[in-house]
């Protein structure tokens, strides 16, 4: 428990002594973990709108795939990353390793499946209601999709917050393809794994409680603005 | 029926100039439905015109009518219990399901439709807001769509909700506020689904207004034959995915005088006065009694609480008129007569067996009876 409030203490005194590795750190965090986000969403919500529309073939072998990509280990996919873009690999030539764009791109990948599975499963149960409703009002197809995208905004912004969780959470993406250099691609995860390597045990929880506190801020950043309600 | 409204409901001259016998009553074809209609169509083509249609759902289930008709302006009830096929027959004519054969199917395809689902889909956002959905897909200027929410708030009886969350409305209010949804972007036709099921009597009498006034091609399924009556001048019935005579509507406009309702045609109708007055159920209606509007009122006389007889009965109905048979109809093994009373045409069904045993024909005079609870007004 002492060892517990002395880390709680310690991550105070970090924060409010503004020590620039950890503001570093922070920064990084939520660089890459907030364009991750970004960018998994603008491929994920689109695919999982087609998906959950979509009447085609092969439609549960895809939701099968996708499932089990859920389970897809980070060093894996860091493992499969490193063989495209180290030095004398194909993709080599675009210097991108132990660079914050290489851990977007794994991130990346690590939570397409993850953010369209969960955004398809709540845009599922509304698509055929919603849908038909809009369209019946007059709506056009993009606008119907809009729609049903608006009414299952809380389900799909929840696959987003599961997405964003997953990325600033992880660590092995960040550790093989970001190499944890200070001040550029040293990330809180990365951070607290240097930390516990070298017996800093309450510098490390300290960096975990910053961690947790930042996903408790976004939390409470996207509920109030959920809120925002218009007359017409 | 009001005189303005005759020439859809002509007498059947065909069957009727001929002396009143069985052997002459020629079998209507079954699954032939809109009896007057087919006598003495209105000079335009109809709208719809089906024939021989046919659409399975799953193995245990076929549509399959025989032949459909109906006509611009015309307002039609398609009554029947669920798995009947109503809804499938809906979905059909608003082109949103596709038969898998009809010999024909003609349609209307330049007229906005508007749908009413049985179960509407309300957006996660005000009652306003959700009114105003189809006019901000429009573009509409946000003036003129707050001046159109408002003008629907109010004929719903939904001003007071405005800003209330639609999710946290009653079922008569959701319903209400879907009707309002599909109305304001001024459909040209319009379907309902069951737009009567699960309602108060408040909501049901703000749709069944709303849906009277309404100039407008209408066609709605309901299980509700006293509801059918209020907005329907045609009943089409449906049992197991096929058509069964249906029923012709005695569908009047009259105002108060008194303890009697005096019809647009000027003839005299003792009612069941508790029914004009009584109070809305939930009180959702704000107005005292007194207070409610019952100078006009709209009257439903089924067709089969009508007796003729030669004679005036001594008896306990308290309508009493003498007329004239201006049509007559075998229907499927009964027989429909259209009376000229005072002003006004009544249709009543009668059996054959009555028919034959009264003689009854064309020019006849005759007594037309109902009981005053056989009149439903609202």
């Amino acid at each position: 428990m002492e060892f517990l409030l002395d880390s709680l203490w310690q991550a105070l005194r970090l924060i409010r002594g503004g020590d620039p590795d950890l503001l570093s750190a922070i920064a990084t965090t939520l660089r890459v973990s907030i364009s991750s986000t970004a960018i998994a969403a603008l491929v994920s919500v689109p695919l999982a709108l087609a998906i959950a529309r979509g009447n085609f073939r092969g439609k549960g072998t895809v939701l099968r795939l996708l499932r089990t990509a859920l389970a897809l280990p980070t060093v894996v996919i860091g493992l499969l990353i490193y063989a495209f873009i180290a030095r004398n690999a194909p993709l080599g030539g675009l210097h991108i390793l132990f660079s914050r764009t290489a851990i977007v791109i794994g991130q990346v990948l690590l939570i397409i499946p993850l953010i369209t599975a969960l955004a398809h499963s709540v845009l599922e149960i509304k698509m055929a209601t919603v849908y038909e409703e809009a369209i019946l009002l007059g709506a056009s197809p993009r606008a119907a999709l809009w729609k049903v995208l608006l009414e299952t905004r809380f389900g799909t912004v929840t696959a987003l917050l599961a997405g964003f969780g997953r990325v600033i959470s992880e660590v092995g993406i960040s550790l093989m393809l970001g190499g944890n250099i200070r001040g550029l691609t040293r990330t809180i995860t990365t951070a607290i794994t240097l930390e516990t390597s070298q017996g800093h045990f309450d510098q490390a929880l300290a960096l975990g409680i910053v961690l947790m506190g930042l996903v408790l801020a976004l939390n409470l950043f996207i509920r109030t603005g959920g809120q925002h309600r218009e007359a017409f | 029926m009001r005189p303005s409204e005759q020439n859809s409901c002509s007498p059947a001259v065909g069957l009727a100039r001929r002396p009143a016998a069985a052997a002459d009553v020629a079998p209507e074809p079954a699954g032939n439905i809109g009896l007057f209609e087919q006598v003495a169509p209105s000079p335009a083509p109809p709208l719809y015109r089906i024939r021989n249609l046919t659409l399975a759902r799953g193995s245990d289930f076929r549509l399959t009518i025989d032949e459909l008709e109906i006509h611009t302006g015309e307002k039609l009830a398609i009554v029947g219990h669920n798995g009947s096929g109503k809804t499938t027959l809906l979905r059909i004519l608003a082109r949103l399901a596709t038969p898998a054969s009809a010999q024909v199917f003609e349609h209307p395809r330049d007229l906005r439709p508007g749908f009413l689902r049985q179960q509407p889909y309300l957006f996660h956002e005000s009652v306003a807001r959700n009114l105003a959905y189809p006019l901000r897909l429009r573009h509409l200027p946000r003036g003129a769509i707050a001046a159109r929410v408002t003008a629907m708030l109010e004929r719903l009886d939904l001003q007071a909700l405005a800003d209330r969350p639609a999710q946290q409305l009653s079922g008569g209010e959701r319903k209400r506020l879907a009707l309002g949804r599909v109305l304001i972007a001024d459909p040209e036709i319009l379907f309902l689904d069951e737009p009567d099921a699960h309602l108060d009597r408040h909501s049901s009498d703000v749709i069944a207004r709303t849906l009277t006034d309404l100039p407008l091609t209408l066609v709605l399924t309901t299980h509700d034959l006293p509801f059918a009556h209020r907005i329907a001048r045609r009943i089409v019935h449906l049992r197991d995915g096929r058509i069964i005579p249906g029923l012709p509507v005695n569908n009047l406009i009259a105002k108060v005088a008194g303890d009697v309702l005096k019809t647009q045609g000027g003839l005299e109708i003792h009612f069941g006065q508790a029914d004009l007055h009584d109070q809305p159920q939930g009180g959702q209606d704000p107005r005292p009694a007194g207070e409610i509007d019952v100078a006009v009122t709209r009257i439903a006389i089924d067709p089969r609480n009508i007796v003729l007889s030669p004679e005036a009965l001594d008896s306990s109905m308290r309508n009493q008129f003498r007329g004239r048979i201006a049509s007559v109809r075998d229907h499927d093994g009964t027989v429909w007569l259209e009376v000229a009373v005072a002003g006004e045409l009544l249709t009543a069904i009668i059996s054959r067996a009555s028919y034959e045993r009264l003689a009854f024909n064309v020019n006849r005079e005759v007594v037309v009876s109902f009981k005053a609870q056989a009149v439903e007004t609202w």
